[in-house]
């Protein structure tokens, strides 16, 4: 057992310390717009450009090869530097690329992986639909094949930053006959075709990054489906795993120096006993996240794919994030009743927080997962 | 980095797993709750000195989780603490002396304070109905204890969660067991979300509690200077967790839960009297005044090694 202090770590970590304080990006724009899309690019131009792409994808597609231990270290020297990972870049690096690798042909890596780490294309996920939520399975977006294409017609929903976006990873049906999990194809979906319209929705940060997208007889080459046709919802398996383990190592960091910047909040206030109990509780939680990642770490360097372990850190993160920012806006009392557009703003991060028990699988969904896959309890 | 145990770290359990196997775990106490019969005294002597191989803060860790998960005597924690005899652990009363738990004839006696853990005189005591059936419980006069020192209450704290670890899942196995097979409405009760859940929030519990344990043994044995942070932090997560899972695990048995002769109430006395070890609540939650330094900065990590 050993936590990754290393002098190989310590020279990794200090380089990569050194780098950031003179190449952080601008800040995020608030607009998803045409601002936004450059600025992420280039941020993720210059990590590649700096050998800071990638970190644990395999050298070929343009990445370092290194462990997970050193990405986790990537993301606490990240959070460090107030850099957010949550952009547009997202979904590409940390479940659209890895799925790719696991299930994509040599063709497939090739055209679609360098571009991601070398900050030259943006991706989103359509896998939700307004009638296919918690119950996935039962999407109803279609998939018709026409010669070498499939035609798409349908809904997709939670999509965020497709209005930047260049390809779309995608659930389609292309059986309606067989059973719902059988008749599933995992795509990729060119954003500029015609017959896609993006409407996006406000959420309750004021942000729009979320949208429903609308397909009319939209046009997919039959080359871009990755595994085979109806085939789709083992490779959308890979794609929950990366999403539900591996894709938030970094939202933890954050929310330890939340923590933190509530007990000053309470130091300026002069908050009673019982808030002070709450904050050390506070810290203990966030602290098992902590600990919980890094035993995740260390079981997928045993394993090619995330186990449903990821939902158990999944779940408590979300427990832990509201109850963090729910003691916050406690501390604030009035100072918290107006909005402030910030991420680091704490009645920014209490309402964003709210997300955290649903985005990427409910909590209740989570509970199923591991209740079932885990523990072995009936269906 | 990782904090998954390797063969090193598992030494005193490979010496206490047969052991444990024999005599332990819930099928062992179902039995024993029936009989009334009591564990022999051979049996706590072997297990005890196979707990002493533990040398390093994992191995110590490690083997408490074990412990804590086969239901072993809480005073076999002592054994890591202590290099010899029969050890019983005990809390101060308010109003003076001392509540000791675990042997009637003890060798020494570890007594828990809040400044750090001392090792005190035996004398016999006056048995009382303690809160857990199983563990003997006496009221002692004397509380003069001398100080083991900082080193020392670091490591028996941190086992101690580990200890807590363990119960939480022990607990969480009986649970699952029950709700695999016990039949309701023509099917297990596990089958339904309101008992899937509960159980899938104690596994969670049980997998923060572990992942700490390990994480502040590790943090112990490299030296970091925030390893005590992390004790505490373990301390406050991993005693939650058992509390918590008995009385899930209770609670998911039905009426037969509520009984002395189901075992989920021993995950639950056996978690009350560690976590008064710690301190109680109030008493870990001193642990946690200050920030942890930045586990992200190395400058901060091995301070206390270069001390």
């Amino acid at each position: 057992m050993d936590l990754a202090h290393s002098p190989a770590d310590r020279a990794f970590r200090a380089d990569l310390r050194a780098w950031l304080a003179e190449h952080a990006p601008p800040p995020m724009p608030r607009e998803v717009g045409p601002d936004l899309r450059a600025r992420d690019l280039a941020w993720q131009r210059s990590l590649y450009e700096a050998g800071y792409a990638g970190i644990n994808w395999p050298v070929e597609f343009g990445g370092r090869g290194l462990s997970l231990a050193r990405q986790m270290i990537w993301f606490e020297e990240t959070a460090r530097a107030g850099i957010s990972h949550v952009n547009s870049l997202f979904v590409g690096v940390s479940h659209a690329g890895p799925t790719i690798i696991t299930c994509g042909t040599d063709a497939q890596k090739a055209r679609w992986l360098p571009p991601i780490l070398r900050g030259e294309a943006i991706w989103c996920q359509g896998f939700s639909e307004p009638e296919a939520g918690s119950d996935l399975a039962s999407l109803q977006t279609r998939a018709v094949r026409d010669g070498d294409d499939l035609v798409l017609n349908g809904v997709k929903i939670w999509t965020s930053f497709a209005q930047v976006a260049d390809h779309q990873e995608m659930l389609v049906r292309t059986d309606p006959d067989a059973p719902k999990r059988h008749g599933i194809t995992w795509l990729v979906c060119d954003m500029d075709q015609p017959g896609i319209e993006i409407r996006p929705i406000r959420t309750l940060v004021r942000e729009s990054h979320f949208c429903e997208v609308h397909y009319h007889d939209v046009r997919v080459p039959l080359e871009n489906v990755v595994g085979e046709i109806d085939d789709g919802w083992r490779v959308a398996r890979a794609t929950l795993a990366y999403e539900h383990g591996v894709a938030n190592l970094g939202q933890q960091i954050r929310l330890a120096r939340t923590v933190e910047r509530v007990a000053e909040a309470a130091a300026e206030r002069d908050c009673d006993a019982a808030t002070w109990a709450r904050i050390a509780d506070a810290r203990a939680d966030v602290a098992s996240l902590r600990a919980m990642t890094a035993l995740m770490i260390s079981r997928i360097a045993r394993q090619d794919l995330p186990g449903p372990e990821g939902s158990l850190v999944k779940l408590r993160y979300g427990e832990v994030s509201q109850l963090v920012h729910a003691l916050g806006v406690d501390v604030l009392g009035s100072d918290g009743l107006e909005f402030v557009p910030d991420d680091d703003a704490l009645v920014h991060g209490y309402l964003a927080s709210l997300a955290a028990t649903i985005g990427g699988g409910t909590s209740e969904i989570q509970r199923d997962i591991v209740a079932e896959r885990l523990l072995g309890l009936p269906r | 980095m990782d904090l998954l145990p390797g063969p090193d770290d598992e030494l005193a359990v490979t010496h206490a797993r047969p052991i444990l196997d024999a005599h332990f775990g819930v099928d062992a106490w179902a039995e024993r709750l029936r009989t009334g019969a009591a564990v022999p005294d051979p049996v706590v002597a072997d297990l005890a000195a196979a707990v002493r191989t533990a040398r390093s803060a994992p191995q110590a860790v490690v083997v408490a989780l074990e412990l804590g998960r086969m239901l072993a005597p809480v005073d076999t924690l002592g054994a890591l603490v202590v290099p010899e005899g029969r050890v019983a652990l005990a809390v101060s009363r308010r109003g003076g002396g001392i509540l000791r738990f675990g042997t009637d004839a003890p060798d020494a006696v570890l007594v828990w304070r809040a400044d750090g853990v001392g090792r005190a005189p035996s004398e016999p005591g006056e048995p009382v109905d303690g809160i857990d059936p199983t563990t003997p419980t006496r009221r002692c006069r004397s509380d003069d204890a001398v100080p083991l020192g900082p080193a020392v209450t670091r490591r028996a704290r941190a086992a101690s969660a580990g200890y807590l670890a363990g119960l939480a899942h022990g607990a969480l196995d009986l649970a699952v067991g029950h709700a695999r097979t016990r039949i309701q409405f023509d099917r297990p009760i596990g089958a339904n979300q309101a008992v899937k859940h509960r159980l899938a929030d104690a596994a969670t519990r049980a997998e923060a509690a572990r992942a700490t344990a390990l994480y502040a043994a590790t943090a112990l044995a490299e030296g970091h200077a925030d390893d005590e942070f992390w004790v505490a932090a373990a301390a406050r997560v991993a005693s939650d967790a058992a509390d918590a899972n008995a009385r899930a695990a209770i609670q998911v048995h039905g009426g037969r839960g509520y009984t002395l002769d189901c075992p989920a109430h021993l995950f639950l006395g056996r978690a009350r009297i560690v976590l008064a070890l710690l301190g109680g609540v109030p008493g870990i939650r001193a642990g946690l005044t200050e920030a942890a330094p930045d586990p992200s900065d190395p400058d901060s990590i091995s301070a206390r090694a270069r001390r």
